[in-house]
């Protein structure tokens, strides 16, 4: 036993006064009386057993000196060891996921489940500290152990159910790394249940509870949505969809494509009970924009019936050809829709070089490579660190890298080529294309430039009336120009936390400003932190940047979970042991309701009751 | 090791003037009511019960050799042929008795007991004299006083003022035998009377005293004089009583509990003592020291039909 305020024991000292007043004689009010012949009589009947006066006079002493040691102690607030108390560590693990927002007969699980983690903290007895812990994608402790109810029910009321999934396990490995305590830890899991079981860890000191909610159970939810231009036609975009039907009957669904907030088509799925339905859907938007998918289906969860995406839109690469003539290149350039082509002449350049993306020479090169992103056909500059060492006849294409962005779609073999540049070997190139040993296309990259060689004239080939002409040229151009972002096309995942490099990524709209501002789906906005922006997406809908008065489409995120949308709750605590022993379930036991020192000035209070008592039927002789 | 505590007295109005011209005015004013009340009942002024010569007739009584035949009644001897004799009541002076308690009881009280009691034995002695009745004032306390100049005997209203002055003289002290008082008395007196007897009876043998003057033939009435803080007293807590007769001390812890019981111990000796006094025809009456004198003299007058 400890003390939380050891100096109060000095009120110990309250004994010795206590005892003197005791011993010395009882100085008493003197009153006349005309006569003590009634007061003889009546005290004759009255001290019959002197023995117990004296009894009495000792107990009031006893019981005097009793209550000031209550007092004391109960100033000093003694602590307990938690095994003599029975006191608890308790973990409140309440689900925030998505499925938390069913709707039930009294309210969303969610609030069901605060009411009832609420219970929990209530419940807490002398002793007992608790964690919060708000599971979503990530678990967040919302409060760390405190004994403070006040202050667990605040941070409890500050739990938001999340739109994404809730990763038990994650929560599972936090109780892994409690530090040691001697109390019993009791672990309440508030939540539906409607997960697949994970592993728990197995201890003699840990305890499990389940507390569920909710009762509804059918659910029909879109469980994927993805949309992707098409490479060969910007403009032209893909749409994917999934939905999912968690009832006991086959399901009629109408689905409803939206971009852009207007509809832009509209569909009937059916999907047999248990099933899922897959549609790839073929659209067309020249400013791409929002893109939303909306299932119509009166079930108890309706978040996972809408389904957002951010289609970017497209934006053309801006290219120069610096000319000597070469109208097939020139022709491949300009029939290109992603492209916005300047010919060049080469008395143009470098003056207006910097606002292109990518710059292509022609068997024309300047005598310095220029900054930015550049192509050289047949020739180029000698500070390039690629010098030549004489001509090389009737090449071939034998060797090229198929998995490489640049020869996507490429069918080389059998082009004729008359005569090429064999080249030393350089460091920082890259091969992509070879006649044997003699690099015919080399790539050279660095974090600010790109550079593409090709040590042959097309011209002096058949390559320009081949397919495989354009599209190298357009590979190469996207590939340059920085438009094969494959991310770019993506929506982040609900929980992840997106930093600045990251919003950069998503914004489609390539503005030298970052957004200051972010505006969560609910319209809630995030100031950015210069420094270190980040944002939390926790919320399935659109995000906007706000740059200035300008207000920028970021990312789109979606719940599109299969595990969320099955939203059966489980009959039985969703854990399984780690090991072979079986998970201990919470049971009752002794507890003290408050901290020793209420309960010590409550018998200090009986016993100045019993004092008053004794002192009302004390007669000294 | 502790220091007496001061003492809580109920005797500080003692200083204040026992006989002052108000109460002259008051002692006057009862005459007169008295007068009113016992008008038409009075002869010169007082009737004694002593059976002797004068014009009232009393009885008739059975003749005896020896008689006065003048007192023969011929009427009825000629209506029943006996003989009777016409008995008349002796008119004489009135002897009035007024026995004072001066115990040290009497010290006692607020209003103080023993102003109070001086003041009715003054009221008493006053009407008694303005009757010309003989007063006779006999304080005791545990005995009576031995010499004739300890006590007071007067007849006419001129000695009022003597008789003031000597309830004035009086002092309340010393301890109380009231039973061998008046034993004392009713055997040394041999004129019978009116014996009133003022005290607080705080003697467990009053009621033998009360009997002795009784059974010597003396008229007895009994005023019983209490204090409010001795009916009603406003004691509590840790306490060292000093009783103001004995001397003697009492520690004693007073709660609410034992202040009931003494009020229904001293209620049931009061009730005892009248209930004694009226069983054996004694006049009685109680007086709380709170209530003016005067009232007690009307009361005693109208209802105890006393002087009568």
């Amino acid at each position: 036993m400890t003390f939380a305020l050891p100096t109060a024991l000095l009120f110990f000292g309250l004994f010795v006064p206590v005892i003197l007043l005791y011993l010395l004689k009882q100085r008493r009010r003197r009153v006349e009386v005309s006569t003590l012949m009634f007061w003889d009589k009546i005290l004759r009947d009255e001290q019959t057993v002197t023995s117990l006066t004296r009894l009495k006079k000792l107990l009031s002493l006893l019981l005097q000196l009793i209550f000031i040691a209550l007092l004391t102690l109960a100033l000093a607030r003694p602590l307990f060891s938690g095994k003599w108390t029975g006191a608890r560590r308790i973990v409140i693990l309440v689900d925030a996921s998505a499925s938390m927002l069913v709707q039930e007969s009294s309210g969303t699980r969610f609030e069901l489940a605060h009411k009832k983690a609420a219970d929990v903290v209530r419940g807490m007895s002398f002793g007992d500290t608790a964690m919060l812990v708000a599971v979503g994608a990530e678990p967040e402790i919302a409060h760390p152990f405190s004994d403070s109810r006040k202050d667990l029910k605040d941070a409890l009321d500050k739990i938001k159910p999340t739109h994404g999934e809730a990763d038990f396990s994650k929560a599972m490995r936090l109780l892994d790394e409690l530090p040691a305590d001697e109390r019993q830890t009791h672990v309440y899991l508030v939540s539906d249940g409607a997960f697949s079981p994970v592993s728990a860890p197995v201890s003699t000191n840990l305890h499990y509870a389940f507390l569920k909610v909710g009762e509804a159970s059918e659910n029909v939810g879109i469980t994927a949505f993805q949309v992707r231009p098409l490479p060969a036609s910007p403009r032209d975009f893909q749409v994917h969809i999934e939905v999912a039907n968690e009832t006991d009957k086959e399901q009629k669904v109408p689905l409803e494509l939206r971009i852009a907030g207007k509809l832009a088509d509209a569909y009937e799925l059916t999907i047999p009970s248990g099933g899922v339905v897959n549609r790839t859907l073929r659209q067309y938007s020249a400013d791409g924009g929002e893109v939303e998918a909306i299932i119509e289906s009166r079930d108890a969860f309706q978040l996972d019936n809408h389904a957002y995406a951010m289609l970017p839109p497209p934006r053309k690469t801006k290219v120069a050809l610096v000319d000597t003539n070469d109208l097939f290149l020139e022709r491949a350039l300009a029939t290109d829709e992603g492209v916005d082509l300047t010919v060049l002449g080469g008395d143009d350049f470098p003056r207006k070089t910097n606002k292109f993306d990518v710059v292509v020479f022609t068997r024309w090169a300047p005598e310095k490579t220029p900054e930015g992103n550049s192509i050289f056909v047949a020739t180029w500059p000698s500070d390039l660190g690629l010098p030549p060492k004489g001509a090389l006849e009737k090449p071939l294409f034998t060797d090229w890298d198929r998995e490489h962005p640049i020869n996507r779609h490429l069918a080389l073999q059998n082009v004729s080529i008359e005569k090429g540049v064999a080249v030393e070997k350089a460091s920082g190139f890259i091969p992509l294309a070879s006649s044997f040993n003699d690099p015919l296309v080399l790539l050279k990259e660095s974090e600010k430039q790109k550079v593409l060689v090709v040590t042959f004239d097309p011209g002096n080939s058949d390559l320009p009336l081949r397919i495989a002409f354009p599209i190298m040229i357009a590979n190469a151009i996207r590939y340059l120009g920085g438009l094969e972002h494959g991310e770019r096309w993506q929506n982040p995942p609900l929980g992840s936390i997106l930093s600045a490099r990251d919003l950069d990524k998503f914004n489609p709209i390539e503005t030298e400003s970052m957004p200051d501002t972010v505006i969560e789906p609910g319209e809630k906005r995030i100031p950015l932190n210069v420094t270190e922006p980040l944002v939390a997406v926790h919320y399935a809908g659109f995000y906007r940047g706000l740059s200035g008065t300008n207000e920028i489409p970021l990312f789109a995120a979606n719940l599109s979970s299969r595990t969320e949308s099955k939203i059966k709750p489980a009959e039985k605590l969703p854990l399984k042991a780690t090991g072979n022993a079986p998970l201990a379930e919470i049971k009752g036991g002794f507890r003290l309701g408050s901290e020793p020192w209420f309960f010590l000035v409550l018998v200090a209070m009986m016993l100045s009751t019993v004092e008053w008592g004794l002192f009302h039927r004390r007669v000294i002789e | 090791m502790t220091a007496p505590s001061k003492l809580e007295s109920f005797r500080d109005d003692r200083a204040e003037p026992l006989f002052d011209d108000n109460f002259l005015e008051t002692l006057e004013y009862l005459h007169i009511i008295a007068r009113k009340i016992l008008s038409g009942q009075m002869k010169a002024e007082r009737r004694s019960r002593q059976k002797g010569v004068s014009v009232e007739f009393a009885d008739h009584r059975p003749y005896s050799p020896g008689d006065d035949f003048r007192f023969i009644d011929w009427n009825v001897f000629f209506r029943t042929d006996n003989l009777f004799l016409k008995l008349f009541e002796e008119e004489e002076d009135l002897y009035i008795y007024i026995l004072l308690d001066c115990s040290g009881s009497m010290d006692f009280g607020k209003p103080y007991k023993f102003h109070y009691i001086r003041r009715l034995a003054a009221a008493i002695g006053y009407l008694g004299l303005a009757g010309l009745d003989r007063v006779f004032i006999i304080p005791f306390s545990s005995a009576l006083p031995k010499g004739a100049a300890q006590m007071l005997s007067a007849r006419g209203k001129g000695k009022v003022f003597r008789m003031l002055d000597f309830l004035q003289g009086l002092k309340g002290t010393g301890p109380t035998n009231l039973s061998a008082s008046l034993r004392t008395f009713a055997g040394s007196r041999r004129k019978r009377g009116l014996a009133i007897v003022l005290s607080d009876f705080y003697d467990a043998n009053s009621m033998a005293g009360l009997n002795a003057l009784r059974y010597q033939k003396f008229e007895v009435f009994a005023i019983h004089c209490v204090s409010p803080q001795e009916t009603n007293p406003e004691l509590l807590g840790d306490l060292r009583l000093h009783d103001t007769e004995t001397g003697r001390f009492r520690d004693v812890t007073l709660t609410e509990t034992l202040l009931k019981r003494y009020r229904r111990t001293f209620g049931e000796y009061c009730e005892g003592l009248e209930k004694f006094c009226r069983s054996s025809e004694l006049g009685y009456v109680r007086c709380r020291t709170d209530r003016p004198f005067e009232e007690i003299i009307i009361q005693m007058l109208r209802k105890e039909r006393f002087l009568q």
